[in-house]
């Protein structure tokens, strides 16, 4: 395929992407209406009475602090899960010693519930950082996982002109280990996004010190219904984004190498 | 330049591949490996890379152990590194080697000339085809200064055309260097081959070694009927 064939094909893709995100939000917005116009419930507001409070509460309220609040603790919690997972699940995938020791670590820790340490790790990091503790410790998991799997797939021809050429072990993990597992380390941090925004809630809203997932909470309290749609909106605004960002970076990285 | 393999066994599980084999190799010159699938040429080529340890026995190159990195080795697949361009493929073993940059660049782009993929230096292996990311294989060993190259099936999935332009090179280096080619398709063997060892039986050895050229197209049916069961 000629590379002008290969860039209307990559545009028409975009447009029918783009096409299909927009139908599919339309549609669920339709659904959302004529459920709230079907109840007529004051906790089943409309789309517009939402957007509206959305709106008020990003100029006049303090949406936009707590969104940062909770972006700057989910960012932080992914950059600390991403160092340790990257490391340790390279370290199992690739060396004897990570093998024997911190590969069993990882698989028999993982199907424990995190989500139930919150009010040690209250204890033990405060209410700060048990917040930020737990998203880590419970996204650490998916990124660990996948960079000990991928990292264990690199093909061994890859490696072996990397022995032929006289190189050594940290050769093969800069050339060759790290550029193969990187769409599969982004997909484990895919999946460890969506569940960060899920786990930022609960830890939010278990010590109210703001953030959405405390802006839910007192909201809840308030029977202020936009208010708790507002917030849950806002959380998956951010999730649908950051998913997206990583989707679109790991298939720019396949379809530019692979 | 004498490059020897002395006593060497190796096997995979419980097959046992090559025992006590000793054999010598004579370059410069176009040497290439001959014989049915399974009988060990792959192998015996990545032993001699260095890929493979023998479970006995050594690779010596003049004498001298063969260092790392002294034969750069081209696999069938999975020649190039996907996420590295031309030029850092072939800029890579300089790096490893710790060739310095002014250095490295003028042998890179030498390399690339030589093999006449210069032009092709900023692209990505997956733009390339499939003669291409040979040549620049080629190139990279090249740039490498390794005294013996060592390739497996490169005119495997190449065009014709593809075929006679990658071994006219391979002929051309073969002028100074030990190349050394795997292949399985006995008539390019014997037509483009300067010296073909063919490689037989379990443990395998080699068996026989013939003069490449017009004159060895009449060993054709003896070899196939010998060796290939034909």
């Amino acid at each position: 395929m000629g590379s002008a064939e290969k860039d209307s094909g990559n545009i028409l893709w975009r447009l029918k992407y783009t096409a299909y995100v927009a139908l599919s939000l339309s549609v669920f917005i339709a659904l959302w209406y004529v459920a709230s116009s079907i109840s007529g419930k004051p906790y089943m507001p409309s789309p517009a009475s939402v957007a509206f409070k959305a709106y008020l509460e990003a100029f006049q309220g303090n949406l936009i602090d707590n969104t940062i609040i909770t972006l700057k603790r989910v960012l932080t919690a992914l950059a600390i899960a991403t160092a340790l997972g990257f490391s340790t699940g390279l370290a199992a995938g690739k060396t004897s010693l990570g093998s024997r020791s911190l590969r069993p670590f990882i698989l028999a820790t993982y199907p424990i519930p995190h989500a139930t340490l919150i009010p040690i790790l209250l204890w033990i990091l405060g209410v700060e950082w048990s917040k930020i503790g737990v998203i880590a410790m419970i996204t650490y998991y998916p990124i660990a996982v996948s960079a000990m799997e991928w990292s264990m797939r690199t093909p061994r021809d890859y490696e072996d002109l990397i022995d032929s050429m006289g190189g050594n072990f940290m050769h093969k993990i800069l050339y060759v280990t790290i550029p193969y597992m990187i769409p599969g380390f982004l997909t484990g941090l895919r999946m460890a996004v969506s569940v960060a925004y899920a786990i930022v809630f609960l830890a939010e809203s278990f010590v109210l010190t703001g953030g959405l997932g405390a802006y839910i909470e007192e909201s809840w309290h308030r029977l202020d219904y936009e208010g708790v749609y507002v917030g849950v909106v806002t959380l998956s605004i951010l999730g649908v984004t950051s998913y997206t960002i990583l989707w679109l970076l790991e298939k720019a990285y396949r379809s530019k190498f692979m | 330049m004498k490059l020897e393999l002395k006593n060497v066994s190796f096997g995979y599980k419980d097959i046992l591949l090559f025992n006590d084999l000793s054999y010598m190799f004579k370059g410069p010159g176009l040497n290439v490996l001959l014989g049915p699938n399974g009988v060990g040429k792959t192998t015996l080529i990545k032993i001699i890379a260095g890929i493979l340890k023998p479970y006995r026995g050594i690779v010596l190159l003049d004498g001298e152990p063969l260092a790392k990195g002294s034969a750069a080795y081209v696999p069938q697949d999975n020649e190039l590194l996907p996420w590295l361009t031309v030029w850092s493929n072939v800029e890579l073993p300089l790096r490893i080697e710790g060739v310095d940059g002014g250095e490295r660049r003028l042998r890179v782009l030498r390399a690339l000339e030589s093999v006449g993929v210069s032009s092709k230096a900023s692209m990505y292996p997956k733009h390339l085809s499939g003669g291409e990311r040979k040549r620049v294989a080629i190139a990279r060993a090249l740039a490498s200064n390794a005294g013996i190259l060592l390739l497996d099936e490169p005119t495997a999935n190449i065009d014709p055309g593809g075929r006679k332009s990658l071994w006219r090179i391979l002929r051309d280096i073969a002028r100074e260097k030990l190349v050394i080619v795997v292949t399985h398709d006995i008539g390019e063997a014997l037509m483009e081959g300067e010296v073909i060892h063919v490689m037989a039986g379990r443990p395998s050895r080699i068996v026989e070694t013939l003069m490449g050229g017009e004159g060895a197209w009449g060993q054709l049916r003896r070899i196939v009927e010998t060796y290939y069961g034909g």
